[in-house]
């Protein structure tokens, strides 16, 4: 499996939390604090909430298809420059290339698969593992 | 006292009003995920006769993902199938800009406000 970028120079912090999306929301609010305390604005702090929002979302309903025996895995750096944050399943991955457009019209009513969309919209970077079961996020700090 | 983080969200907070065959579910907070199922239950709730117009009043809501916005889609997929008319009133810039990127302002009748929706 390909390895994901390294950023060595980063003070990481990691986390595994059950396959619960209240467990989710701790670790959601405990990162954008940490986004918050560095002095993101608020703009910034929003796109953040919301790719780690999706990433989590994607990981316990579609990547672990809500088996709450699964666990999700979170490691996040943030400093003044910017904020990183990976985000891992225990499933088996998909590729992200062959995620149909939300957009199309026969896409645009379905309630969901809008979440990388705005993932891409909102951050600087977002790469996902090989295999398909880690994303990847980053937000520079303007 | 510890200072409230400005990015704090508050729950989800969700009133129903009814006049007449009109229903009007005002959101205030963050529609995170903790909270996507009881936002379904109320709008499905709402989403049949007698209601006959229903508005979905975004002026106080600070946040939602697609999971929310998913279930808004899914309500005005509900609501369109039983010729229920589905508005939005208000949405907050960052809210609007999401509705743009998702193309969903496509789907959506969205007013300025409550009143503009009423009239509709």
């Amino acid at each position: 499996m390909a390895k994901l970028p390294v950023d060595q120079e980063l003070a990481w912090k990691e986390m595994v939390i059950p396959n619960d999306l209240r467990a989710a929301a701790g670790t959601e609010r405990a990162i954008v604090e940490e986004v918050e305390r560095h002095g993101y604005g608020a703009d910034a702090t929003f796109a953040i909430r919301l790719a780690i929002e999706e990433a989590l979302t994607n990981a316990i309903k579609h990547g672990n298809s809500n088996d709450p025996s699964r666990r999700v895995f979170v490691r996040y750096a943030v400093d003044a420059r910017r904020a990183v944050v990976c985000v891992r399943d225990e499933g088996k991955g998909f590729n992200v290339e062959e995620v149909p457009d939300p957009t199309a019209p026969d896409r645009i009513s379905l309630p969901n698969g809008r979440g990388i969309m705005l993932m891409r919209a909102y951050m600087d970077e977002i790469t996902y593992s090989e295999r398909g079961n880690e994303v990847r996020l980053v937000k520079v700090k303007q | 006292m510890s200072r409230r983080p400005t990015s704090e969200l508050s729950p989800l907070k969700i009133d129903v009003h009814r006049q007449a065959e009109c229903a009007v579910v005002a959101l205030t907070g963050g529609a995170t995920m903790e909270y996507t199922d009881q936002l379904r239950k109320t709008l499905f709730e709402l989403a049949d006769p007698p209601v006959r117009k229903l508005v979905i009043d975004m002026g106080r809501l600070k946040f939602i993902s697609s999971v929310g916005l998913g279930t808004i889609v899914a309500a005005y997929v509900r609501c369109t199938r039983r010729g229920i008319g589905f508005h939005l009133a208000g949405p907050r810039a960052k809210l609007q800009e999401m509705l743009a990127i998702t193309q969903l302002t496509r789907l959506f009748d969205i007013c300025g406000s409550v009143e503009e929706a009423m009239r509709r």
